[in-house]
């Protein structure tokens, strides 16, 4: 028993040495130390993300200087989107995150956005991708509901 | 032989014992994986759960993933195999009782197990009953490994 408590001791303390190892190379430093920001009583922690409006939007999206994230489910996607916009639904994050890595660069500029102003998808979207390693992400709250009432047209 | 001597004798068979190590160690592997790559990410899945320090969060999601790699790549290396069994079976029995007082809480959240990414909510009965089934290979190398005869 003494043996197995002696041993069990020694994996954990390699498992502790390569972690923070780990975690001392470029890009991954997570503070040891400094504790987690409070988690809402009411819901898991929440990021709040820089807003994007329609304007915003356009002139990015045109100027290649944004990737637009569509966070609806896929047949919504299909019934019309904003031009340009890619389909990353957050249901499916887990399967087709991987499929879109290739083309986001952790700099890029990522815009999401979801139906409108009621829909949370474009919110939880936001938080997955931040996780993912993505820094640089605005939310467009209006969604298509916003994009049409300013009357820009979609792409089907 | 009774049937009893033969399901003991059949569950310390060298074969069994290998593919429960492969097994047990395989899956703990598969489920670092992901929490090694996204820490941070495994850091707000902890959060989440309410249930550690804010102090220790970070510390936590640096190190675990590592002890469940180590701890399945011994096993399967056949290093410290009782030790690395029963360290993944204290594990289990740790995320067990987590997610039941959870769920006696009322708070439900992503589990983490095998994605720190992906997923919503899991239904904690199904996460229990899933970690129960994985034991069972612990179990196995626990209690009917054959005592190698001494020289």
């Amino acid at each position: 028993m003494r043996e197995s408590v002696l041993e069990i001791a020694l994996m954990i303390l390699l498992a502790a040495l390569i972690g923070i190892g780990v975690n001392l190379l470029p890009g991954r430093r997570l503070p040891l130390f400094r504790p987690f920001p409070k988690v809402r009583a009411g819901g898991p922690a929440r990021e709040s993300f820089q807003e994007a409006d329609a304007d915003m939007v356009r002139q990015f999206v045109s100027a290649h200087t944004a990737i637009l994230l569509d966070a609806r489910p896929p047949d919504e996607f299909a019934s019309g989107h904003i031009p340009a916009a890619r389909n990353l639904p957050v249901a499916r994050f887990a399967e087709e995150f991987p499929r879109l890595t290739p083309a986001l660069d952790g700099n890029a500029m990522i815009i999401v956005y979801c139906r409108g102003s009621s829909c949370e998808d474009s919110q939880l979207l936001a938080e997955k991708l931040h996780l993912g390693g993505l820094r640089i992400i605005l939310v467009y709250r209006g969604g298509i509901e916003d994009w049409i009432g300013k009357g820009y047209g979609l792409e089907k | 032989m009774d049937l009893k001597n033969r399901a003991v004798s059949f569950l310390g068979s060298g074969f069994i014992q290998f593919l429960a190590c492969l097994m047990l160690g395989g899956i703990f592997i598969y489920a670092s994986i992901d929490k090694i790559a996204h820490p941070q990410a495994f850091a707000r899945v902890l959060a989440n759960y309410r249930l550690l320090p804010a102090i220790a969060i970070h510390g936590v999601a640096v190190v675990l993933p590592w002890v469940e790699c180590m701890a399945g790549a011994f096993l399967i290396l056949g290093l410290f195999r009782h030790s690395a069994a029963m360290l993944l079976a204290l594990m289990l029995v740790m995320f067990i009782l987590v997610t039941g007082l959870n769920a006696l809480r009322g708070v439900n959240v992503a589990c983490g197990c095998f994605s720190a990414l992906g997923g919503g909510p899991e239904n904690p009965v199904g996460v229990m009953v899933r970690d129960l089934l994985i034991l069972i290979p612990a179990v196995v190398i626990l209690f009917f490994k054959r005592e190698e005869p001494s020289e």
